[in-house]
């Protein structure tokens, strides 16, 4: 990892000292630390981080909540799966910004947009990774739970979802990412706080030391928020 | 029918029977202690309770050591104790093992097999071994059940058997193989003197005709060396040659 970013300093002096870019559109690196600071010290950055933050927090909680309950109850009752499945396939392949303009129709510019959007983003990956991975528990433990004469939910619950999770939280890792590009792109078009806003804002300024920082503050979430799902999905199937 | 009650309307999971499967089936996500609290936890018995049974089963099964461990962690001869060990947690009236050494190697299914028959006569529990394998048969010396195609050919033990196979069929899937058309020469008590070919070969006889007999290649020792055991059929012949 020091490597790395010793590696991405190195190349970006390098770059700025070659010239290749105007200094105005290309800022060494310090520089572009010193506004981080700046944006940190004044608030700005928090600010407009928390509030992507919640939404994409709260989107991917809701998304992740339905995609698993829906998932369990398709894969339990056929009658359900038969009648959601097809409308989820048509549904599934639109992408995420392709919903934006229909929404904004629908519910107006406010905080439920963002939201609804990283719900769309998250649910489908979550439900058919619920789906497939409450299918790939193998029948037989179920069985043997059964012959120890656990009821259908204790088996459930302590046998096939355990079974099942690392298939979720890949589910939910996948998109954590997706979620955070999403935000921005949202934020960007109809939302006036967050770092989507502050990135297109600075555009329009010309203020690319700001730009960068915003790209930094993007890859560290996304980067952090895999993370994050790694580790819960190591330690929930350590046994594997 | 378990203990002269009919069982055909019980669901399988009421019928009191410990199974153990042939793939062992231990559930990977748990520990191995885990694993044997499993059937006595969903039966809300005290954590108390439960630690003590999963000890001392475990202790029984010699793998008390292991039971921290993941399932992916034990050989399988481990891993066929742990499956006992919950099998018989919840107390079941019946212990089903199916094919118990199939998934196992020679050696250890060897060791494992006699492991298992002095476990079975320590808890005095009524066990019912489904196998393939007439070793498995041979050294259990036990009440023997042929099933083939579904339908109960012949009951017994397993000698009581051999020494009256009902059809081709059960004798070709015990692989008895040396089975000679004989004359009884002479009955004394429990033995027959019988005539194979003008070979005299004395047989146990337990009452009946004799017309056949059956000469398990287990049963046959070859020695350069005058045997000193107490074999009863002894007989001189010329070394030909030796089949791998």
């Amino acid at each position: 990892m020091a490597d790395t970013d010793n590696s991405l300093v190195d190349s970006w002096e390098v770059i700025v000292r070659a010239r290749l870019f105007p200094e105005y559109l290309f800022l060494p690196f310090l520089e572009v630390i010193l506004t981080a600071f700046l944006l940190a010290e004044n608030g700005i950055l928090w600010k407009y981080l928390a509030a992507s933050l919640l939404r994409v927090l709260t989107g991917l909680a809701l998304g992740s909540i339905t995609g698993i309950g829906l998932g369990i109850l398709m894969s339990y009752r056929e009658k359900v799966h038969r009648a959601l499945h097809p409308i989820f396939s048509l549904l599934m392949p639109i992408p995420i910004l392709g919903w934006l303009h229909l929404f904004v129709l629908w519910i107006g510019i406010n905080e439920a947009l963002p939201i609804l959007l990283i719900f769309i983003c998250s649910f489908f990956p979550v439900l058919y990774n619920t789906i497939s991975g409450i299918r790939s528990a193998d029948r037989s433990y179920v069985e043997i739970a059964r012959s120890l004469v656990a009821s259908e939910r204790r088996t459930f619950l302590d046998i096939v979802i355990p079974l099942a999770l690392q298939n979720i939280i890949t589910g939910m890792r996948l998109e954590a990412g997706m979620a955070w590009r999403t935000i921005v792109a949202t934020e960007m078009i109809a939302i006036s706080v967050g770092i989507g806003f502050l990135l297109i804002n600075s555009q329009y300024l010309l203020r690319v030391d700001v730009i960068m920082v915003c790209l930094g503050v993007l890859a560290i979430m996304s980067l952090l928020f895999e993370r994050m799902l790694l580790w819960v999905e190591r330690k929930s199937t350590k046994w594997r | 029918m378990f203990n002269s009650e009919l069982v055909d309307s019980v669901p399988p999971e009421g019928r009191g029977v410990g199974d153990v499967p042939q793939e062992f089936t231990l559930f990977p996500h748990m520990t191995i202690e885990e694993n044997v609290a499993y059937g006595l936890k969903v039966r809300n018995i005290l954590h108390v309770e439960v630690a003590r049974r999963v000890k001392e089963l475990l202790e029984i099964m010699g793998i008390y050591e292991l039971c921290k461990r993941y399932h992916r962690d034990l050989s399988g001869g481990e891993k066929q104790r742990v499956a006992i060990a919950r099998a018989l947690a919840i107390n079941p009236k019946v212990l089903l093992l199916d094919e118990p050494l199939s998934n196992l190697d020679p050696r250890t299914g060897k060791y494992l097999r006699e492991w298992l028959r002095y476990i079975v006569k320590k808890l005095s529990i009524t066990t019912i071994w489904v196998t393939h394998k007439v070793e498995d048969i041979e050294e259990l010396n036990c009440k023997v059940d042929v099933m083939l195609d579904g339908a109960l050919e012949q009951v017994g033990h397993y000698y009581d058997i051999l020494s009256s196979l009902i059809n081709d069929k059960v004798s070709k899937f015990l692989s008895l193989t040396n089975i000679f058309v004989c004359d009884v020469v002479s009955l004394k008590g429990s033995f027959a003197e019988v005539n194979v070919n003008g070979l005299r070969i004395i047989v146990p006889y337990n009452g009946g005709k004799i017309s056949k007999i059956v000469i398990h290649p287990h049963g046959i020792v070859v020695s350069k060396e005058k045997s000193w055991t107490f074999a009863v059929n002894n007989y001189n012949g010329v070394f030909r040659r030796s089949c791998e």
